[in-house]
């Protein structure tokens, strides 16, 4: 067996070393990332952070200054028809040609995939509730999202790359249908790669996340691993502080005098440990958000 | 900045450093490559054929430099939410393009005359600019589209168009002469032009920018058509092949517009060239108006070529590298990335994507010659059945199948390298900045040495082509058949376009007619490399 094909069948994305810059601006560094096969993996990272760069680069549509880029053990930029046809794509553009109607756009697409559903379209096409002989350019925002979310899943990829999916959308069609249909994909085994600021959503349905900032990757693991990592202590100590110490595994500190919270990263009885040697008492103890984890990271990087 | 007018002259400066320079460039290109083929000649630029050119390249000079600043300018709709005042956002739009428009238009002429000791006239080419540029606002900065809109742009181009033509005697036919002296009637005609359509503009503005909706009754007329045409014109059939899909798209979205023209515009010339004919009683006058009047058909194609060459950018374009740099990124709206997203996440190899647009291209080229040439047909038929003496038309040693061959080949070939190149250089020209100065400097340098620059112009055409189809042949984009088979069609069409010119003419003027055939195998092979590079940024 070769080794491209080796490491199709382990992981479906592999990034190795990739950096990218635009002029001056450094959109990519070193960034490394496995993305296994089956499951729903998020992307979350601020404005400009680089995850539509990085989405770019799997769609082969950045080629790689340094580093490779593999999908499906392919790369992207040599063989752009072999990957983009197992590939579903919504852009955060939502660039479709406006001047077509539902109908037209629908069998335009299907001609360039081969394993285009035609049924599954018609289902897709209902349930979004889509007139077939509307022009693009006369749908709503949120319908116009919906007939690229159609065109990204007519052909039943085996990848589905949505790059901020919930922008448009319209809080009903993002909580019931959007998610229902990522949790399809992903328990046929398929992998669904999406980006959102939405931390909530990303908690919702990812099983696996990688968090960019400023062109790194700073986290990368199983959502519940990360969120079992982070860890968040209210301690009182014996004597004020006007700079609390340090424990093990501080990303953060905020309070005053005698009363201090932390918010850490690492083993919970490591943690824990370390706060009574400081002979400190555990006055309240709780799990991070993502949406604390995000910020913190950030802060911290 | 000191007032607002001077921060919209610095953003509007700021943001088309280049393409400002890319469309004078452009309309500058053809008046100068021809006049610098026949500078070695004895020329008279007093005769009829030389008024001819002259106003065929005010027309497209006009055109295009119209376009360029239309283009730069962008939608007045974006600063609808600025604290402006819909009178000063007017203003500048509408005179800030028109001034922009005239000294452009001033300075090409004075180029050419100062360069070929032309002596034409500056003042009536820039007269008829401001007015044409002033009575299309209303249509333009608000766009309207729909039929009426069309119709108000045909009635606009017919008035103005028939007012400057008619002032160098051009539609009578004979006595043809430049417009030296501006009339108290032509600053009249010029200042109603301007004036209607400053108050047109400004009231659509207005109407716009308060949310409110013009309907007029064709667009009404229009909108229960499209309902109608929509029960049983929605496509429905699928396509064989990627290939024939995107010819489909491509064909649509942009080389429909060379055939619809030429359509539209031939189809006016008969009509009127008729009209005329019966009205008078007199076969010549219809005769001469349509033969004239193909001239103008012929220019309009290649101001359409150029179009759909830049609608490229339009169409594929998408965040280059240069676009994402800081601000930008965040500045930049949707709509600003067209379809290019979608079209390149398509799994259709770059090559087949090439030959489809190449294929397109054809298509709506060989269209408009089937027009072209029918309209030469019937117009043979009609000096045939009336015995006119087409010598008062042409010279008696070109026989008029001779010259319709000859009109037709440059209908095809001329578009097809403009449309095609102008796609190719703008796919790649935004990440070479260093292009547009080079090429700007070639031309300058063949105004002064047409016969050397032309021939290394030729040598650097053959060079690129070699090299192109290089990079295509080890990429397997084209089969080495297909390459023998274009370079022998390219090969043909350059040796038989210079020598289509009599042994005592060969010189320049040859050698830019071989310059054009190269151009026009030149896209077979440099249009899959540009879309590569530019899909893969």
């Amino acid at each position: 067996m070769s080794d491209s094909t080796q490491m199709s069948s382990a992981s479906v994305i592999e990034i190795q070393r990739l950096s990218r810059s635009f002029g001056d601006k450094r959109a990519l560094h070193e960034v490394s990332l496995s993305i296994p096969r089956g499951g729903v993996f998020g992307l979350i990272g601020g404005n400009g952070a680089g995850k539509t760069t990085l989405i770019k680069h799997i769609m082969g549509m950045h080629y790689a200054q340094s580093g490779s880029v593999r999908v499906f053990g392919i790369d992207p930029v040599a063989h752009p028809v072999e990957v983009l046809g197992r590939i579903g794509y919504m852009s955060e553009e939502r660039d479709v040609p406006n001047w077509m109607r539902v109908k037209e756009i629908m069998n335009y697409t299907q001609t360039f995939y081969p394993a285009w559903d035609t049924k599954y379209a018609e289902e897709l096409r209902e349930m979004f509730d889509l007139d077939p002989k509307q022009r693009i350019r006369n749908l709503s925002r949120g319908q116009a999202a919906r007939v690229c979310l159609l065109l990204a899943l007519a052909h039943r990829p085996e990848l589905l790359v949505l790059d901020e999916p919930s922008s448009g959308l319209d809080p009903v069609v993002r909580r019931d249908i959007l998610a229902a249909i990522v949790r399809t994909i992903a328990d046929e085994g398929r992998t669904v790669i999406f980006s959102s600021h939405l931390l909530d959503e990303v908690e919702r349905l990812a099983d696996r996340i990688a968090m960019i900032h400023d062109g790194k990757i700073i986290l990368h693991d199983r959502l519940d691993t990360i969120k079992e990592s982070f860890h968040r202590f209210t301690l009182r100590f014996e004597q004020p502080f006007n700079e609390a110490p340090l424990i093990l595994g501080t990303i953060e500190r905020q309070g005053a005098g005698h009363e201090w919270t932390y918010f850490c990263r690492g083993d919970r009885d490591q943690l824990i440990q370390a706060a009574r040697t400081l002979r400190a008492e555990i006055v309240q103890e709780s799990l991070l958000s993502l949406d604390d984890i995000f910020v913190s990271n950030v802060t911290r990087s | 900045m000191h007032t607002i007018t001077a921060a919209m002259a610095w953003e509007y400066f700021a943001r088309n450093r280049w393409t400002l320079l890319l469309f004078p460039f452009v309309a500058n290109l053809m008046p100068i490559f021809v006049l610098g083929a026949l500078s070695g000649y004895s020329v008279n630029f007093g005769s009829k054929e030389f008024i001819g050119i002259y106003l065929g390249f005010v027309l497209y000079t006009t055109a295009i430099i119209g376009i360029g600043v239309l283009m730069t300018q962008g939608s007045i709709s974006r600063f609808y939410l600025k604290p402006l005042s819909t009178t000063t956002m007017v203003n500048f739009f509408f005179w800030g393009g028109g001034i922009l428009v005239a000294t452009e238009i001033a300075c090409s002429i004075a180029i050419w005359n100062n360069l070929f000791d032309a002596n034409w006239p500056i003042a009536g080419p820039v007269l008829f600019a401001i007015a044409l540029w002033g009575s299309f606002q209303p249509l333009l900065r608000v766009p309207v589209k729909s039929i009426s809109g069309i119709v108000t742009a045909g009635a606009i181009v017919a008035v103005v168009g028939y007012w400057f033509l008619s002032r160098h005697n051009e539609l009578e036919g004979h006595g043809k002469n430049y417009w030296h002296n501006i009339s108290s009637f032509d600053l009249l005609f010029a200042a109603v032009a301007i004036s209607v359509g400053y108050g047109l503009t400004l009231w659509r503005v207005r109407w716009d920018r308060s949310g409110r909706q013009l309907t007029t009754l064709t667009d009404r007329i229009e909108e229960t058509l499209e309902r109608w045409l929509s029960q049983y014109f929605t496509l429905s059939h699928t396509f064989s092949s990627p290939l024939r899909a995107h010819r489909w798209f491509d064909f649509q979205t942009r080389t429909f517009m060379l055939p619809l023209v030429c359509l539209l515009f031939l189809g006016a010339i008969w009509i009127i060239a008729l009209g005329m004919a019966a009205y008078h009683q007199d076969h010549k006058i219809g005769i001469e108006v349509i033969f004239a009047c193909t001239n103008i058909t012929a220019v309009a194609q290649l101001i359409i070529a150029f179009i759909i060459g830049m609608v490229m950018i339009q169409g594929y374009q998408w965040n280059s590298g240069r676009k994402m740099r800081g601000q930008d990124q965040v500045a930049m709206k949707p709509s600003e990335y067209r379809i290019g997203h979608y079209l390149h996440s398509l799994p259709i190899s770059t090559t087949h994507m090439a030959r489809a647009i190449l294929q397109s291209a054809a298509w709506s080229i060989g269209a408009s010659a089937v027009m072209m040439s029918l309209s030469l047909g019937l117009l043979w038929a009609w000096i045939s059945l009336t015995n006119f003496n087409m010598h008062t038309l042409i010279k008696p040693e070109i026989k008029f199948w001779q010259l319709a061959i000859i009109s037709v080949s440059f209908y095809v070939l001329l578009p097809f390298a403009l449309m095609n190149n102008i796609a190719t250089f703008t796919l790649v020209v935004n990440r070479h900045v260093w292009l547009p100065p080079f090429i700007i400097g070639t031309v300058v340098l063949f105004a002064v040495w047409p016969l050397f620059v032309g021939i290394v112009l030729v040598a650097a055409v053959l060079g690129l082509l070699i090299y192109c189809t290089n990079q295509c042949l080890k990429r397997k984009d084209v089969t080495p058949l297909a390459t023998s088979a274009i370079w022998c069609s390219g090969a043909i069409a350059s040796i038989a376009l210079a020598l289509s010119f009599r042994p005592e003419d060969l010189g320049i003027a040859s050698v830019i007619a071989a310059l054009l055939g190269t151009l026009t195998i030149l896209p077979f092979f440099s249009l899959p490399l540009a879309l590569r590079y530019h899909r893969t940024t």
